[in-house]
């Protein structure tokens, strides 16, 4: 599957925080809400992260900054000189390289301490079920409706929290689907037609709206994991960045919804290409060849 | 009764680049007509080709969306506010 593991060497393990651990998190653990309690429940959660691009960047970023102790990363897709506009964790050498092997470095680097898991292809209807299971939560960073729905539909049929966020222009969404609390579905019923909502690559995005929307949805995996807080769950977060102004929409769970309704007719997962009238995502040569290397 | 409308970022281009967008109307239905009056071809991003409001975007009044009150029949109050917003599908790439 292209599945590998990351530690840095020598890194220490075991149960004890080690005194530089202990300096390193202690702007958090100092706080009431997650003292060495709450930090070991970070350490001891996992977390995946699919797409390592303008969102996973910030997503992954953080949380291996915090000390969460095993994040996945799934993406297929290679640094281009494009991206480093936005997304963080990829730099200019790293053009060319699959940017799970630049992001697993770049987390490393940051935090010794965690493990960084990376699934080198494509999230897939083959694959979806086998990787979310290992998980404790999803981030949802992908850049397309097809992974969206897939992410969606494997995240609740696993029975695991999914963080959504997305992109545009200047406009960033956010929100939290908990099983039977709503899903992707219940907000988004069908993809809209193909090239009708246009892409990052086609439209354009402002780099710095992928770490508002990714460093809330970092927020939203804390409170998740530490049980802190009110989730963005039943809730969508929008954020305009020309106005500055961030609405709060109502998200109901629907009770028509084929997911996650009363009377559900999606059971297993689908042709999510199909389903979006999409091309099949075209994995990246430099990628697949890097995630062989690595399985 | 003027209404004001929200667009966000992504349909600004058709509104002549105004993120707020006040038009009469008593209804959504009515306030959306007035949108394509004043913005023609506004409403091919709000009706597919069936005259419904796309399962991809969602209109919010006052911030319950309007599949939970009497969709694009909904009537509208003096000083509600309506957005209309898209599924975003922009992350990694």
């Amino acid at each position: 599957m292209g599945d590998a593991e990351g530690r840095a060497p020598g890194a220490p393990q075991g149960s004890a925080f080690t005194p530089e651990e202990v300096m390193r998190y202690s702007r958090h653990m100092i706080m009431g809400p997650v003292g060495p309690v709450g930090q070991r429940k970070l350490r001891n959660a996992s977390v995946l992260v699919v797409g390592a691009g303008g969102l996973g960047s910030p997503v992954a970023l953080y949380l291996a900054l915090a000390g969460v102790g095993r994040i996945g990363l799934v993406d297929f897709d290679v640094v281009d000189l494009s991206n480093l506009q936005r997304q963080i964790l990829h730099q200019t050498a790293d053009v060319g390289r699959p940017k799970i092997l630049s992001a697993q470095e770049s987390l490393l680097a940051y935090n010794p301490h965690v493990t960084v898991n990376t699934h080198g292809l494509p999230l897939t209807s083959d694959n979806a079920l086998e990787i979310i299971p290992e998980y404790d939560i999803v981030v949802n960073g992908a850049d397309n409706f097809a992974t969206r729905y897939l992410a969606n539909d494997a995240a609740y049929l696993s029975g695991k929290t999914l963080v959504d966020g997305s992109i545009l222009l200047f406009d960033g969404q956010a929100t939290v689907y908990r099983p039977g609390e709503g899903c992707y579905r219940c907000l988004y019923p069908a993809p809209p037609p193909p090239g009708l909502v246009p892409s990052c690559a086609e439209a354009g995005v402002l780099g710095a709206i992928t770490g508002v929307v990714g460093s809330i949805q970092a927020t939203e995996v804390f409170k998740q994991i530490l049980g802190i807080g009110e989730p963005l769950v039943g809730r969508l977060l929008l954020i305009d960045a020309l106005t500055m102004e961030f609405r709060m929409m109502r998200v109901r769970r629907d009770p028509a919804c084929p997911l996650c309704g009363d009377a559900p007719s999606i059971h297993e997962l689908i042709d999510y290409d199909q389903f979006c009238g999409t091309p099949p995502l075209a994995v990246a040569e430099g990628a697949a060849v890097a995630a062989g290397a690595h399985a | 009764m003027p209404v004001r409308v929200y667009i966000p970022t992504p349909f600004r281009r058709f509104t002549a680049n105004r993120e707020y967008v006040s038009v009469e109307g008593e209804t959504v239905r009515a306030v959306l007509d007035a949108l394509d009056d004043a913005y023609p071809g506004f409403d091919h991003l709000v009706y597919d080709r069936e005259g419904r409001v796309p399962a991809h975007i969602n209109i919010y009044v006052n911030n319950r969306a309007i599949d939970e009150l009497a969709g694009v029949e909904t009537e509208l109050s003096d000083g509600d506010q309506m957005a209309v917003i898209p599924a975003l599908a922009g992350g990694a790439r």
